[in-house]
């Protein structure tokens, strides 16, 4: 009988707990309105959710919340809570968005170039008016981000740092084997094919994440036809319609059948390929400027790092100086219990002595102007200073995940050798028009 | 016995009521969104009647992740079969080590997916540095070695391994207790009339474990049709789709692509699936209650 | 299970020698996967890329476990998924067994219908109902909460726990329970005392199971959990390997994800007896 009164009272005491527990550890984020934020003179307080990039633990991160944290100081009744808002958390942020609890500040809500943002529109902050309060404010940024920011008139979004794709080499390797950063895209060749003779890999690439991959055939693209055409032609499945993008597809085949890419690339996720190619495996790796601040801990001390613009192609008649970028813009809830607060935000952010930290700590380019180009990398300031119009990188499909995914899988055969340039021209537009609503 | 009969709505209702208001319901209004048209923002009742279907019934890479996946039940099936009676009769069976050995073969069960799944991708299949590469060129076998990972032809084959390698445990526990439940003395029996260790276990173990197995095979089903953590951690889908999955494409669509309406059609599929055949299945298996 | 070992001394079977060499080496297999996560887990963020996978850490990096603890926020994330996991094991064990009891001894006409509406439960893929179950926690203000995700597991895991536990009502002898009702024990008294505890093997069974599911459960908890304070371990350990990748803080990753193995294998090395005999009495007809 002993044994029965144990599990009788076991059971209780479950069921007990069960009817306590109504509030245990249950967070009430999802209700914010206990939490409406004042702007009386005493300054700011309430609660402020500010959605951001850069991984806890980082330096990027620290320097991020360093601009909240002096908010905080100044205004005592203010608290900040920040919420990972990048990659893989992006269809939750969504879908607090959607259903009308989104936070106060949140990245990747706007860009002008990504027509699938377009629809959270109606739910942002138009700052244009808060523009024309503080033109020393509105004035700050550079010409080129309003393309992105900027939509019917109306400014959706700040600039809080900005990328462009580039072409970046190991300079000691360059220098040992006289190579001179590729220009055209011959000399890219014959670049890789020294390397190869020497030994080493000559381009880093990762076969698990094909948008990074697919960056290489995107830009060759843009070489050949210009952005908008290539623009056009991906989104609607008419590559063939478009001789130039024929050719841009068999360089690519002329890098794979030469055997130019990274031993095992396939098999090899980007950040193993960064890694690969920062531990001298492989000569160049075709990136985001984003690299050096994702990479700092891992980078060794005597790593000579060198960065060009993507090799241009002379006998074309497209602009060559169209560069693929990746802004992070970021938004503001139009709802929000706590707007000024969240306004005073972005503009701390975007002020230029955080933008020079950034810059200056962790390599993170600035839209702002006035506002230093980091350094550590080879000829980064040329590429900055040099760049052209800039394009939103994976022609804006990387929130769509239909296309995305039916395009760069088609992309990704013809880097494993599975398809030929003509078959993947035809497979892509195939796969692209199926799509289409 | 009466006033039993008193007890059924009380200890009937709060199962009832959970299934219904957190399952039943939600699966109704899947069918209806399946039939409406509510991709990106905001819901609208727009009725779209099959249209969802039909489209479903074009889409390469659905029928393509459809195709995936039974090539992961059959995979999965054959790998898990054989190595868990193998590790389940050997359990039974040893004697020295036993503990040891049990606690090794249940090791990898404690970890979550997403840790398995790093542990595979990183120490186990990467090209460069992983532990089958490695072994395969130290042994002299350079032209073996692989982006197990990488291949359209080895990834699914690949995961399938690393999800076997996780979720062996469970069914070396349940062929446990099949086997426990076989009578001894007819085993004994068949010992004694000079049969071999192989015979007994194919004539008389292996008949008498059927029912367990034949449960486990449905199991096996249901679970590859539902698969989703595993290539999500692993591979997303990739290279160019050769290990999506129903359940991958769906969260694709639906949760990443926002396209709630097509996403439920699909789910609708993948739910007939599952229940056609489970049930099919079910029928050609005796169902009998455990007397003890 | 004895029976059997001891027909085995007498005879011992030819090739055991080749079964425990397989087994070593599968158990070999699997201790070195562990240790190699170990030794990555102490290695430097820039060492360990640059040294072969097999070097053993120059200096053991114990920050990566620190970091883990504070940054990765390994050791909240445990805490949550206890928590889940514990409360909706017993509130399953307990729903189940009620609703067995019911379904397994008491002759009624819905009976059947009954049986199949909760059956239905259990074959329905997870992604059927996670869109509108969405929006239903969402109306209940149990969107991104743990209490909600408790109410969803116990769901899930319901239909197979009754499924498992009524085969088992049903196999008990009535005279025991006869006997109470004659000694004027009331219903509810007979089933808690007298029939209920009869299943405990079966009870054993269905709660490993279903501790193993929701310990591990990944996509409910991706989707309806947002805030990271309240993540999962599954959840946190895949934000973190998500973090890892943006940052290359894999090292972190590595010791986070030691730290969640380390008392799991813990646990069960101390009652891996009772897990493993449990398991073969409650005998799973699944």
């Amino acid at each position: 009988m002993k044994k029965f009164r144990l599990f009788t009272l076991l059971v209780c005491a479950c069921m007990f707990i069960t009817a306590c527990s109504g509030n245990t550890p249950n967070n009430s984020s999802g209700d914010s309105s206990q939490n409406t934020g004042s702007n009386s003179e005493n300054g700011f307080s309430g609660h402020l959710e500010v959605g951001e990039l850069p991984a806890e633990g980082t330096k990027t991160y620290d320097l991020f919340v360093e601009v909240g944290d002096q908010m905080i100081a100044e205004n005592p009744g203010l608290e900040i809570e920040y919420t990972f808002a990048n990659t893989k958390a992006r269809a939750f942020m969504e879908q607090r968005w959607r259903s009308g609890n989104p936070p106060d500040i949140d990245y990747f809500v706007f860009n002008a170039q990504v027509p699938s943002t377009h629809e959270f529109t109606e739910q942002l902050l138009d700052l244009t008016p808060y523009f024309e309060a503080d033109p020393e404010w509105g004035d700050s940024f550079l010409e080129s981000t309003k393309t992105v920011t900027t939509m019917d008139g109306k400014t959706y979004g700040i600039v809080t740092d900005t990328h462009v794709q580039a072409l970046y080499y190991n300079k000691d390797y360059f220098d040992q084997y006289n190579i001179a950063p590729p220009e055209t895209w011959d000399d890219l060749l014959a670049a890789c094919e020294t390397l190869k003779n020497a030994g080493i890999d000559p381009i880093a690439v990762t076969g698990t994440y094909a948008p990074y991959m697919g960056a290489w055939l995107d830009y060759l693209m843009i070489r050949e036809v210009g952005y908008e055409t290539a623009y056009e032609a991906v989104r609607t499945g008419t590559l063939s319609d478009v001789p130039g993008i024929l050719k841009a597809a068999e360089k690519v085949q002329t890098l794979v059948d030469n055997d130019y890419l990274l031993q095992g690339f396939e098999g090899t996720d980007f950040t193993a390929a960064q890694m690969q190619f920062f531990q001298g495996k492989a000569g160049m790796i075709l990136m985001g400027t984003w690299l050096t601040s994702e990479m700092a801990d891992s980078i060794p001390e005597d790593f000579n790092l060198g960065i060009c613009h993507f090799p241009i192609i002379p006998d074309s008649s497209a602009d060559q100086t169209e560069i693929l970028s990746h802004s992070n813009i970021m938004s503001i809830n139009k709802n929000s219990e706590n707007l000024e607060a969240a306004v005073e935000f972005a503009k701390r952010m975007t002020s230029v002595g955080a933008q020079t930290k950034r810059a200056e700590e962790v390599g993170l380019i600035s839209a702002v102007k006035g506002v230093p180009v980091p350094e550590g990398t080879f000829g980064l300031d040329e590429v900055i200073n040099n760049a052209g119009p800039m394009f939103v990188r994976h022609f804006g499909l990387e929130f769509e995940a239909d296309l995305n995914t039916a395009y760069y899988n088609e992309v990704a055969k013809l880097f494993f050798g599975e398809y030929s340039a003509s078959d993947f021209i035809s497979g892509a537009d195939k796969a692209m028009k199926s799509l289409q609503r | 016995m009466n006033a039993r009969k008193k007890l059924i709505i009380p200890f009937l209702l709060p199962s009832m009521a959970l299934v219904a208001v957190f399952f039943i319901l939600p699966a109704l209004q899947t069918i209806v969104l399946s039939l409406q048209d509510w991709d990106g923002t905001f819901r609208t009742t727009g009725f779209k009647g099959l249209e969802n279907y039909f489209r479903l019934f074009q889409d390469q890479l659905f029928l393509d992740a459809v195709g995936h996946t039974f090539a992961y039940f059959v995979i999965i099936t054959l790998l898990l079969f054989p190595i868990g009676l193998f590790l389940a009769v050997a359990l039974q069976r040893i004697k020295r080590y036993k503990m040891f050995i049990q606690f090794c073969i249940f090791m990898p069960v404690t970890l979550s997916v997403v840790v398995a799944a790093v542990l595979w991708k990183w120490y186990i299949y990467d090209p460069n540095m992983g532990i089958i590469n490695t072994f395969l060129r130290a042994i002299g076998l350079d032209s073996l070695a692989h982006p197990w990972l990488g291949d359209s032809k080895t990834a699914l084959v690949a995961v399938i391994v690393m999800s076997t390698w996780h979720g062996i445990a469970t069914w070396v526990i349940m062929i446990i207790s099949g086997l426990d439940r076989i009578p001894s003395e007819l085993i004994e029996a068949a010992r004694l009339d000079g049969a071999g260790e192989l015979t007994v276990f194919f004539k008389v173990t292996l008949p008498l474990l059927w029912e367990v197995l034949s449960s486990l095979l449905i199991l096996s089903f249901i679970n590859a049709m539902q698969q989703f953590p595993v290539i999500f951690a692993m591979t997303q889908g990739g290279p160019y789709g050769s290990t999506e999955v129903m359940g991958t494409y769906l969260y694709k669509i639906a949760f990443e692509g926002k396209m709630f309406s097509y996403g439920s059609a699909m789910a609708i599929v993948m739910a007939v699936i599952v229940l056609v055949v489970s049930s099919t299945g079910n029928k050609f298996i005796k169902t009998e209650t455990i007397q003890y | 299970m004895k029976q059997v070992s001891t027909i085995h001394r007498h005879k011992p079977p030819k090739g055991l020698i080749a079964v425990y060499a397989v087994l070593f080496l599968y158990c070999g297999f699997n201790i070195l996967s562990f240790l190699l996560l170990f030794s990555g887990s102490l290695k430097g963020k820039s060492e360990l890329f640059s040294s072969s996978l097999w070097a053993l850490p120059q200096s053991p990096v114990w920050e990566n476990y620190i970091d883990a603890w504070n940054i990765g926020k390994i050791g909240e994330y445990t805490i949550n998924s206890i928590y889940v996991t514990g409360m909706t094991i017993l509130i399953t064990i307990v729903l189940a067994s009620m609703a067995a009891y019911i379904l397994g001894r008491i002759n009624f006409k819905a009976r059947t219908f009954i049986m199949s509406f909760i059956m239905v439960g259990m074959m329905l893929p997870p992604f059927v109902i996670a869109i509108p179950l969405f929006d239903i926690l969402g109306k209940l203000s149990l969107l991104n909460s743990l209490n909600g995700l408790i109410i969803v597991y116990v769901t899930k895991q319901l239909p197979f726990s009754i499924f498992v536990l009524t085969s088992f009502y049903k196999g008990i002898p009535y005279d025991l329970e006869e006997a109470a009702v004659i000694d004027g024990a009331s219903p509810l008294r007979t089933f808690a005392q007298i029939v209920m505890p009869l299943t405990l093997p079966a009870m054993v069974a269905v709660t490993i199971n279903n501790l193993l599911n929701v310990w591990n459960e990944f996509l409910y908890a991706l989707i309806f959990l947002t805030d990271k304070d309240i993540y999962t371990l599954p959840i946190g350990l895949f934000y973190l390997s998500q973090a890892a990748e943006y940052s290359s803080s894999w090292t972190i990753l590595f010791a986070g994800m030691m730290i969640s193995i380390i008392p799991v294998l813990i646990i069960f090395a101390v009652f891996q007896k009772q897990f493993a005999s449990g398991v073969s009495q409650g005998a799973v007809k699944g």
